[in-house]
């Protein structure tokens, strides 16, 4: 039944159409089992004389139809999985009509259906926005069957990894640490496990994942670089579902059930790693890496405008990053353990086109480097965060309202040194505002207001989007910008001497210098050359400044400082995607630089870089990811190829053995062997050899009622290109990424 | 859209990744100049004849051997004067046990003058480090000031804007009995501060008297000794020494290359000052010449703690 509530609102209370001969139709799209909006259903109205117009609901359920002739209408709401509902609806003139449609899941399976796009054109394509979904993890060839967020991550343009383990990402000239992650709103520190194929992020439990590579609204902060927001789907209301899948990297059993029918439900998701287990037996070596994740969430109406949601995410990685030796050796051993904890309310009036949440999370970080039996590196960040939002439909438009605080306490120790401590907090107000003026231009400002404890006492960053579609929402070509200002109070310090180095100091900006600070600016265009081809060419430029980078001195061992140094990252990504039944390709390319440029001179406590400008070792210049899948019934083929030219590193001129001359009268300095030193040659001066891999999947999947079976089979590294995973200046050891790697897994589903 | 067009596409792609395979695959970890480099480390000293260095290639991974520097030419080129110096290697036993490399250089350094150590091996750029030995700097005393008990002048180092490596004041005071004449120093270490005209320090007149006293079993109370000479020893470093974490002198080369200036800067007191720090007056009876008995092996006696 089409649950339609009419709500005839008083022309007064949202915004006419400035034809006083034309009605509106506004409303919104519930999932009437899970109560949750439904962004990507189809609304057609059909004017019963043939002519008929299309929406696609939007992120938060909502659509509308403005310059409606006054007359009787047919609306049809449909939406993959939901049984379609149509009803009929009189417009009056100079009146808007808001519903509100709750559509019902559909009790039958539909195959072979090509998922719908999920938002408008104009959500679709926002400059440094990718929205993906489920269906877009499950492209990329993996060794599991349950696919991941960090594997798609890893083949979208800019997005730079320094290889298959430790779990490092550099977006578009940022580093690991000016990334933001956010499940279900909590912030994950370090989401992604040892093994690089994998985050806490499974793709069973994404619901979609907006990952913005610059360009973020006002409603986030805290980071300036890149936004990964990801939101976790519910676990089913009306029967048990679950799964279980083996495979050789990771294993994993996901359960959701409803706990109160039709009301409240959990999702509960366990995996662990076994490639430790399976590696000497089936590879014929160690692979010593250990990591697992779990993942609950319970979901529940609290009545019909209400509901509430409390998520926990733990995730454990262990491992030598450089791939030798066992755990028992302790030596360069590197550990890390996420908590994150999160609730939130959320209420939708009836009678009201708005919606309230108020969300509370905490999230932890421990995390540990193992020198050696008797020297480790430690450090600890807790951070929780208060967030109320007010989210309003003024007709077309929106405003997001949103008022937040947080709280962060961070300790480090490294070696024999004193444990240090820190406590920030911050807080501050957004406003994001998206502004639909005619069928061409969409505007998108925004502003967010914060002050922090540490650094400069307060920010005002400005944001601002646009989208020009010259021809409306019929173009084939559409422009987009984006602009934005961004402030981060935290730093993360690692040893980006070696991007292979996971191991981060999360720890408070200084006090008294300015935080960090970004300026974006990007522009793109996109283009539908064929129905089946679609063309997209973004730039970007990123300013940075106080940029944390840390410096070693020339004493091997010695311990590292830090200077404050300016960036600039600045490039183009290109973008090929064709798709028509069946199969799906694609080709995207950077091209993209990224430059520091030294401090001259630094206050007491921190390193001078004297260099005008160098490259950071994360400034990989080319980038190629081509993806290719076909699916036929039961089939799947994916095949994924990668390419990144080499990132750069310090040559060596070499060692010396160094005693200081304390002074004048000091002759032992003659006959002393002193410590060891390096010498260095020009700072990043020197670039690794490129990196390129082809990865392959094949899966079967057999379905017997409710329950579904998938095979896969798979390698990675396919053609076993030693691919430099990390090379040890001082030893001269190198260590290659994974080499050709067979995989062989299943999966069996409970629908 | 013909679908074969779209897996010809493909699959010309993937061929195209298969050729990657066969491409460049290894690392150089050394810079291209890295066999220039050299490792040094010493500096020159006005005080003695013969002056040492510690010279070595570098080695090219942390626990290899430093690269062999036969058939190097190592010397000084003094470019005040002209004159150059060749240095000759020696070996010396190090402290783990392994051989390390002495060079030596038969010349004493003079105060102002420009210095380069140049090393120059066959087909490789020479390293190179230079340094300018301090001047001697001019010292001006005030009159005496306090009472017998602080009694102190004040002296300062004209142009000296750092803390001297080494300030002493060196005492020649002879004892009437025997006409024995004993030089003392007493090491004033880091006293004083840079002021306007260069580095200012209080020297302890009363106070140094009593340690020497005492240090010769006299009473301190009693004018038994008789002052000959009253001098500053000042051991200045020369402006490498405050970058060695960041030297600017060195090419090709790493370590450390400096020169240290000796001088002792002698004054007469008044007699009536040198009676009133518990003195008797001989200053007349110095023989003149400048003594170098502020050398590197000089005893220094320590301030007593307060």
């Amino acid at each position: 039944m089409l649950a339609v509530v009419v709500l005839l609102l008083a022309a007064g209370c949202f915004a006419k159409d400035a034809a006083a001969q034309y009605g509106s139709v506004r409303g919104i799209v519930f999932d009437a089992d899970l109560r949750d909006e439904l962004p990507g259903a189809t609304i057609i109205l059909d004017d019963l004389d043939g002519e008929k117009k299309f929406v696609v609901t939007g992120t938060n359920g909502l659509f509308s139809f403005h310059r409606i002739f006054p007359g009787d209408y047919s609306i049809s709401v449909s939406f993959l999985g939901f049984v379609t509902q149509t009803d009929t609806i009189l417009v009056a003139l100079g009146t808007e009509i808001f519903l509100e449609i709750r559509l019902d899941p559909s009790e039958i399976e539909m195959e072979e259906l090509v998922v719908e796009t999920v938002r408008t054109e104009a959500d679709r394509f926002v400059a440094g926005l990718d929205a993906v979904l489920p269906e877009d993890l499950t492209r990329i060839p993996m060794p599991d069957v349950s696919y991941d967020l960090a594997g798609y991550l890893l083949t979208l343009p800019g997005f730079v990894s320094p290889g298959d383990r430790g779990g490092q990402l550099f977006v578009r000239g940022g580093t690991p640490t000016q990334n933001l992650f956010l499940l279900d709103g909590m912030n994950i520190y370090q989401p992604f496990h040892i093994v690089g194929f994998f985050s806490a992020f499974p793709a069973d439990i994404v619901a979609y994942a907006d990952v913005y590579a610059g360009g973020f609204s006002a409603r986030y902060g805290g980071r300036i670089s890149s936004v990964i927001d990801i939101s976790t789907r519910n676990g089913s209301k009306r029967k048990p579902k679950g799964a279980i899948s083996i495979a050789p990297f990771m294993s994993t059993l996901r359960v959701e059930a409803p706990v109160i029918k039709n009301q409240a439900s959990i999702l509960i998701s366990v995996r662990q790693s076994l490639i430790e287990y399976v590696g000497p037996t089936f590879l014929g070596r160690e692979i010593p890496f250990r990591f697992s994740d779990i993942f609950a969430k319970f979901h529940a109406f609290l009545n019909q405008t209400s509901s509430f949601t409390a998520t926990v995410l733990r995730t454990k990685d262990q491992g030598n990053i450089s791939g030798k030796g066992a755990f028992d050796e302790n030596r360069r051993l590197s550990t890390w353990e996420n908590e994150a904890y999160g609730v939130k309310y959320s209420y939708i009036p009836i009678d009201y086109p708005a919606l309230f949440t108020f969300a509370v999370n905490y999230s932890r970080l421990v995390s540990q480097y193992k020198v050696s039996q008797t020297e480790s590196r430690d450090s600890e960040a807790n951070g929780m965060k208060f967030e109320m939002s007010f989210n309003y439909l003024l007709g077309s438009n929106r405003v997001d309202i949103g008022l937040f605080g947080n709280l962060d306490r961070f300790h480090y120790k490294l070696g024999r040194s004193a444990r240090v401590s820190s406590f920030v907090s911050s807080g501050g107000a957004y406003v994001d505002t998206r502004f639909i003026l005619n069928d061409i231009i969409r505007i998108e400002p925004g502003v967010r207001i914060e002050s922090f404890s540490h650094g400069v006492s307060r920010t005002v960053a400005p944001r601002l989007r646009a989208i020009i579609q010259p021809k409306g929402k019929s173009s084939k070509h559409q422009f987009s910008f984006a602009v934005g200002r961004y402030h981060q109070q935290i730093i993360g310090l690692s040893n980006e001497q070696d991007v292979s180095d996971v191991f981060t100091i999360w720890a408070a900006s200084p006090q008294s210098r300015p935080v960090p600070t970004a300026t974006h600016y990007l522009a793109g265009w996109r283009g539908r050359i064929l129905p089946w081809v679609e063309l997209s060419i973004e730039g970007y430029l990123k300013n940075m400044d106080n940029i944390a980078f840390p410096v070693f001195t020339d004493q091997i061992f010695g311990q590292p400082n830090f200077a404050r140094v300016s960036g600039q990252a600045r490039g183009a990504d290109f973008k090929m995607e064709i798709q028509v039944p069946d199969y799906f390709f694609s080709a995207n390319y950077t091209l993209a630089k990224v430059e520091y440029f030294g401090n001259k001179t630094a206050p007491q406590g921190e390193a001078v870089i004297a260099d005008d400008v160098f490259v950071p070792p994360h400034d990989r210049r080319h980038q190629v990811n081509v993806l290719g899948q076909v699916i036929r019934g039961r089939n799947k083929l994916s095949i994924r190829w990668q390419y990144g030219s080499g990132l750069p590193f310090t040559q060596v001129n070499g060692y010396y053995q160094f005693d200081r001359i304390r002074n004048a009268e000091d002759d032992s300095f003659l006959t002393s062997n002193g410590a060891a030193f390096v010498s260095r040659s020009s700072l990043y001066g020197a670039r690794l050899p490129a990196y390129h891999r082809l990865d392959i999947s094949y899966e079967y999947r057999i379905r017997r009622g409710d329950v579904a079976t998938t095979f896969q089979i798979g390698a990675i590294n396919v053609y076993d290109r030693d691919n430099i995973f990390e090379y040890n200046i001082f030893s001269g050891s190198r260590v290659n990424q994974l080499p050709f790697t067979p995989s062989l897994a299943v999966k069996v589903e409970v629908l | 859209m013909p679908r074969t067009n779209i897996l010809a596409g493909a699959v010309w792609l993937f061929t195209a990744a298969a050729i990657f395979a066969g491409c460049e695959n290894s690392i150089e970890p050394l810079a291209e100049d890295a066999n220039s480099f050299v490792f040094l480390n010493g500096f020159l000293d006005t005080a003695t004849d013969s002056q040492f260095v510690r010279l070595e290639g570098l080695r090219p991974t942390i626990l290899a051997a430093p690269r062999d520097l036969s058939g190097v030419d190592v010397l000084t080129v003094d470019r005040t004067s002209g004159e150059i110096v060749v240095w000759k290697d020696s070996l010396v036993v190090l402290k783990d046990g392994s051989d390390g490399h002495l060079y030596m250089g038969l010349f004493t350094p003079q105060e102002g003058h420009d210095y380069e150590f140049v090393v120059r091996r066959p087909g490789l750029e020479a390293a190179t480090a230079t340094t300018t030995i301090p001047d001697e700097p001019e010292i001006q005393v005030s009159t005496p000031t306090g009472d017998t008990i602080v009694f102190t002048q004040k002296a300062s180092l004209r142009d000296v804007f750092s803390a001297p490596s080494t300030l002493a004041m060196r005492y020649d005071v002879s004892i009437p009995e025997t006409g024995e004449i004993q030089t003392f120093m007493i090491d004033y270490g880091i006293e004083g501060g840079a002021a306007g005209t260069g580095w200012s320090f209080d020297v302890f007149l009363f106070r140094d008297q009593q340690i020497i006293s005492f240090s010769l079993g006299l009473p301190t109370n009693v004018a038994s000794l008789a002052l000959r000479r009253i001098a500053a020893g000042v051991v200045i470093n020369s402006a490498e020494w405050n970058r060695q974490e960041n030297p600017t002198n060195l090419a090709l080369a790493q370590g450390f290359f400096g020169s240290v200036g000796r001088f002792e800067l002698g004054w007469k007191l008044d007699p009536s000052d040198v009676f009133k720090m518990g003195f008797l007056d001989e200053q007349d009876l110095w023989m003149g010449a400048k003594q170098d008995l502020f050398r590197r092996k000089t005893v220094l006696l320590a301030v007593p703690r307060q």
